[in-house]
């Protein structure tokens, strides 16, 4: 399990457009048992099994190397430990036999289950408000030999260890919109509280440097991103 | 034997866990994400009667009412369940929903599902009717039939339960291994379905902005 202290300074990561995976895995299922659906794995038999992912109201149905692909964007470049490009997934990917790396990770940008976040302020407020984080298991609370420690998983289990301010994130995001609206009342609570010690007075200044976190939360499935509903206005 | 003078009772918002104190007094307390405010439940009888109402004890029975609560509650020692779990459906922390038409109709447009960890779906391996959730990686997966995971999968897009029951409930019996006439029928089954899932830890109920908004305040204050 990776504990808060382990978090590493993803934001110091200099090569542009970081991979952020998009959608909640549905499994394996019957085409016949979809409502309509973006088929980015090409036609296939209504009776084949595929992989779906929900991003927003859509399933997409993916083949095997698309899914895997897709799971691996969830993990840091383990090399570097650092979280994956499109170029450098693409390298790891020809590296062990896949030719068309960048070709899949393409489609699924398209199919609007990966963003690419640019290192600039306007990439990451626009996916910020384009994207909402959604649990995959519920908060578990702090123990009194760690009380600056909060656990999230479910009965026994726990899948992640994060600060106050990761875990006050997690507390928040159910109740919103998208990300951006999430950090924003997160800012002004975390001034309140005094949480925001460490870091900037800027709420943009605040998004950045929790989204080492999140990558750190995809990876330990404890969320995933969901695209905004197009109806939320 | 009828279920009629028995309620369903179900925990509202997105739990949090227990936290130990930054409080001086040393209290602990279990943590809600409930309505968008992160509420506290402090007493012991109040936090155990709320972890009660999930249903872990009950897993595979999915269709608890008031008194199976208390039941259980009086089981484990817990003091004045009945205060407790009072206190608590006026909080908000817990709904109660007598079984007649109208109460499962006025529940199911004030109130949303939420959907927690992974679908697995059907596998090679999975033949009839049954479907996998969990988190693998994480040493967890069980089975639920057809219907409950499709409950699971799309009733999480819909602003409330009364819409994803209208939607639901065209969804083709081949599907799903049920049929529903209405949907309210759909919505009477989805409470047991709910229960399920809450029980498993997968799914959490939130009170949707219009049952928030609906909530009894102070009257206006009228200027002239």
């Amino acid at each position: 399990m990776t504990g808060p202290a382990a978090v590493k300074d993803l934001t110091a990561h200099t090569e542009p457009g970081i991979l952020f995976p998009l959608g909640q895995p549905v499994g394996l299922t019957y085409a016949f048992d979809l409502p309509a659906s973006k088929e980015i794995s090409g036609r296939r038999a209504a009776d084949e099994l595929r992989y779906v992912v929900r991003g927003g109201r859509t399933p997409s149905t993916l083949d095997e190397a698309q899914y895997r692909v897709w799971r691996l964007a969830h993990e840091l470049d383990p090399l570097i430990g650092q979280p994956w490009t499109g170029a450098s997934i693409s390298g790891q990917l020809f590296a062990h036999g896949v030719p068309h790396g960048q070709e899949t990770v393409d489609r699924l940008v398209e199919a609007e289950l990966m963003a690419v976040v640019e290192d600039s302020d306007a990439s990451i407020v626009s996916f910020a408000s384009s994207v909402r984080v959604c649990p995959l298991f519920v908060g578990l609370g702090n123990s009194p030999e760690e009380p600056g420690i909060f656990h999230i998983g479910t009965g026994s289990i726990t899948v992640a260890s994060v600060t106050p301010l990761v875990y006050l994130l997690f507390s928040l995001a159910p109740q919103h919109r998208d990300l951006f609206e999430t950090v924003v009342e997160m800012h002004l609570m975390a001034q309140e509280s005094g949480l925001v010690d460490a870091i900037t007075d800027n709420p943009i200044e605040l998004l950045r440097s929790l989204l080492p976190a999140l990558l750190q939360l995809l990876e330990s499935d404890a969320i995933y991103l969901d695209l905004r509903s197009s109806g939320d206005t | 034997m009828s279920d009629d003078g028995n309620p369903w009772v179900l925990p509202l918002g997105f739990p949090l866990g227990v936290s130990y104190p930054r409080h001086k007094d040393g209290r602990i307390y279990e943590s809600v994400n409930l309505d968008g405010d992160l509420r506290e439940i402090v007493p012991a009888s109040r936090r155990a009667v709320w972890r009660l109402a999930h249903g872990a004890w009950s897993i595979d029975a999915g269709n608890w009412g008031r008194s199976d609560v208390l039941a259980a509650a009086l089981e484990d020692g817990v003091d004045d369940p009945e205060e407790a779990l009072d206190l608590l459906i006026s909080d908000g922390f817990i709904a109660q929903i007598e079984r007649s038409d109208a109460a499962i109709e006025k529940f199911a447009s004030e109130h949303s599902v939420h959907a927690l960890l992974v679908g697995y779906g059907v596998g090679a391996e999975l033949a009839g009717n049954r479907q996998m959730l969990g988190s693998i990686e994480h040493g967890l997966r069980f089975m639920v039939d057809r219907d409950v995971f499709d409950f699971w999968t799309w009733a999480q897009l819909e602003p409330d339960l009364h819409s994803a029951a209208n939607v639901l409930v065209n969804r083709p019996a081949e599907i799903t291994g049920r049929e529903y006439r209405t949907a309210t029928d759909f919505s009477r089954a989805a409470i047991s379905i709910i229960q399920t899932l809450i029980a498993r830890g997968a799914l959490y109920l939130l009170r949707t902005s219009a049952a928030v908004d609906q909530s009894p305040t102070v009257a206006p204050e009228v200027r002239i």
